[in-house]
């Protein structure tokens, strides 16, 4: 059984390396694998290929498979600590302040993918700041008070976004609100991608530390504390771990829909086990995912698409299977 | 452990005063009372998941009370009615949850846990099972596997909420007696609510009787069976203990 994990776990790790290789290729100007062999050996007579592959693909290609990660680990860990397989981090609305941010910086800053990014990176971590405060003030700190705070912060972000939509400037604000909520890996370089790569490694480094303590925060408050668990204490890194990674995905790519939920169910229904390695197949399911909505992002039609309209369709059926799944399992 | 005058309970809600009563090690005391008497209160006291507004909970010359989480779970081990246990997860990672208090920040149970986790099972009789997902075991299982993580867990003193409500009665004999001979090998001190006084009589050493925010404990081992008959009445209605086969069996008049 041990064993049968680890295969698991392995398998989809080559098919990540294989998707990534591919992925860099993959675009408007296309590399073939002799190409990034020779690029690699430093001997590749193509200046344009070679421009094309260490400025737009390696970045591109590297966010793809650590956005994929981060928001697999997220949501698994996010449904374990909720207690709640439909969880994910918009629950809380670190997305929608990401989102209230970067429209923001859209409406009242420069709106250069820079401030973008930052914006966005602050408001989901503001975000997530009112949330605990919510809860603080609250003084019950169940999973239920998280939930109604996110739901708070959720429609205070939609109507700060409605205002700055209703007031922005339709022909090009307002697009580029619309823009940044669809999410897109077209605009990543590397100088955002070493922005923010070590926020990122602190979130993901943070939750590989606490791996145990996420564990036992899937049973109730009560038998976590009995067990020795500062249950607030804890959950409250977990969550800000968990934004870290989140935020500095989407700051630079945008929303991504059902990325952060799909990878654990599947991860879930294979290993039929919820554990450390689960999250961890749960990161490498969502790096398939992500690099091979990417990649359809990018090949599909001859302009690039949005990477949400992707996930979308490829979540929103999964979901639907999901519960007539469930449906027929109860039938039998 | 004793309890001394622990008062509180919910704020604007159920509270109950001046709690006090002993728990010897080596012996099973069953918390009884009817609906709403307070004995989840209690257990949720002296297990510190609900703050008393005065009073202590003395193991040695320790208030546990006072005691972080980490400390208070290596003396009391806790065994809530049901484990919250909401995704797939084999019964062997359910028991080594009882290794939490002993780890060291960031660590994760290892080799000499997951031993010690197994022989556990083996001594329960159960090591069969523990590569077995727990949410598809029966209830008496389940209940039994939670039990070994208490046991991991070590506690001196291992405190049930009503572990017996979901299990039917060939499953509740045999989880009493086992928990009887745990309770006596391990000389832990174990304090159990339940519904059922038959039980109590029949398993346990002492019965601590919760009434009208008061409690008794009744010495089952030294007191005459009428006085215990007369006790209990005043708490369920007029009842009879009646002996069959060094067995006891209660009718209600």
């Amino acid at each position: 059984m041990i064993n049968a994990r680890n295969k698991v776990i392995t398998l989809s790790s080559i098919i990540v390396i294989l998707l990534y290789v591919i992925s860099i290729g993959v675009g408007k100007y296309s590399l073939s694998a002799k190409d990034i062999i020779k690029i690699i050996s430093n001997s590749h007579d193509n200046q344009m290929a070679v421009n094309v592959f260490f400025n737009l693909r390696l970045p591109r290609s590297i966010m793809v498979i650590l956005g994929g990660i981060g928001l697999g680990v997220a949501g698994s860990v996010f449904q374990t600590i909720f207690k709640n397989p439909i969880a994910s981090p918009d629950i809380i609305g670190v997305t929608s302040g990401a989102n209230v941010g970067a429209a923001i910086s859209i409406v009242f800053l420069s709106g250069s993918v820079l401030t973008v990014a930052f914006g966005a990176f602050l408001g989901g971590i503001t975000a997530i700041a009112f949330v605990i405060g919510l809860v603080k003030i609250s003084n019950t700190s169940d999973v239920q008070t998280y939930v109604l705070s996110g739901i708070v912060i959720n429609a205070l972000s939609n109507g700060i976004i409605m205002i700055l939509k209703y007031f922005a400037d339709p022909e090009n604000e307002l697009g580029a609100i619309e823009f940044w909520t669809m999410g897109s890996f077209g605009s990543v370089t590397g100088e955002k991608l070493r922005m923010v790569f070590p926020v990122f490694l602190i979130g993901l480094f943070g939750l590989i530390l606490m791996r145990w303590t996420i564990n036992v925060l899937s049973l109730s408050d009560e038998e976590g504390k009995a067990l020795g668990i500062s249950v607030e204490k804890s959950r409250i890194f977990v969550l800000l771990f968990s934004t870290l990674i989140v935020a500095s995905i989407i700051s630079i790519t945008g929303l991504i829909s059902f990325a952060a939920l799909i990878p654990p169910h599947i991860a879930r229904t294979i290993l039929r086990r919820n554990d450390f390695k689960t999250t961890v197949f749960s990161g490498l399911l969502g790096a398939i995912l992500m690099a091979v909505s990417d990649i359809l992002a990018r090949i599909l039609l001859p302009s690039e698409l949005p990477i949400s309209i992707i996930t979308s369709f490829i979540g929103a059926p999964y979901l639907a299977f999901l519960m007539f799944r469930r449906s027929i399992s109860r039938v039998n | 452990m004793m309890v001394k005058n622990i008062s509180g309970g919910y704020s604007g809600g159920f509270t109950l005063e001046n709690i006090s009563f002993n728990v010897e090690k080596g012996k099973m005391y069953a918390l009884l009372g009817l609906n709403g008497s307070g004995k989840t209160t209690i257990i949720k006291m002296i297990t510190g998941l609900l703050k008393v507004r005065s009073g202590s909970v003395l193991v040695g010359d320790k208030n546990i009370l006072t005691l972080k989480e980490r400390e208070r779970a290596r003396i009391i081990s806790y065994v809530p009615q049901h484990s919250h246990i909401e995704y797939d997860m084999t019964a062997m990672d359910v028991v080594l949850m009882g290794a939490s208090p002993y780890l060291k920040s960031f660590q994760s149970p290892g080799k000499i846990h997951k031993e010690r986790a197994y022989r556990i099972l083996e001594l329960l009789g159960m090591e069969h099972i523990a590569n077995e997902n727990y949410r598809i075991l029966s209830g008496g299982l389940k209940q039994m596997v939670i039990i070994a993580r208490a046991m991991l867990q070590n506690g001196e003193y291992m405190i049930l909420d009503e572990p017996d409500s979901s299990l039917d009665l060939v499953n509740r004999r045999s989880f009493m007696e086992k928990l009887r001979d745990i309770t006596i090998r391990f000389q832990k001190g174990s304090l159990i609510s339940m519904h059922n006084p038959e039980y109590a009589l029949n398993y346990c050493d002492n019965i601590i009787l919760v009434k009208d925010g008061k409690v008794m404990d009744i010495d089952l081992k030294k007191e005459n069976i009428s006085s215990i008959e007369e006790k209990l009445s005043a708490a369920y209605g007029k009842l009879k203990i009646i002996e069959y086969k060094n067995k006891y069996i209660l009718y209600y008049e």
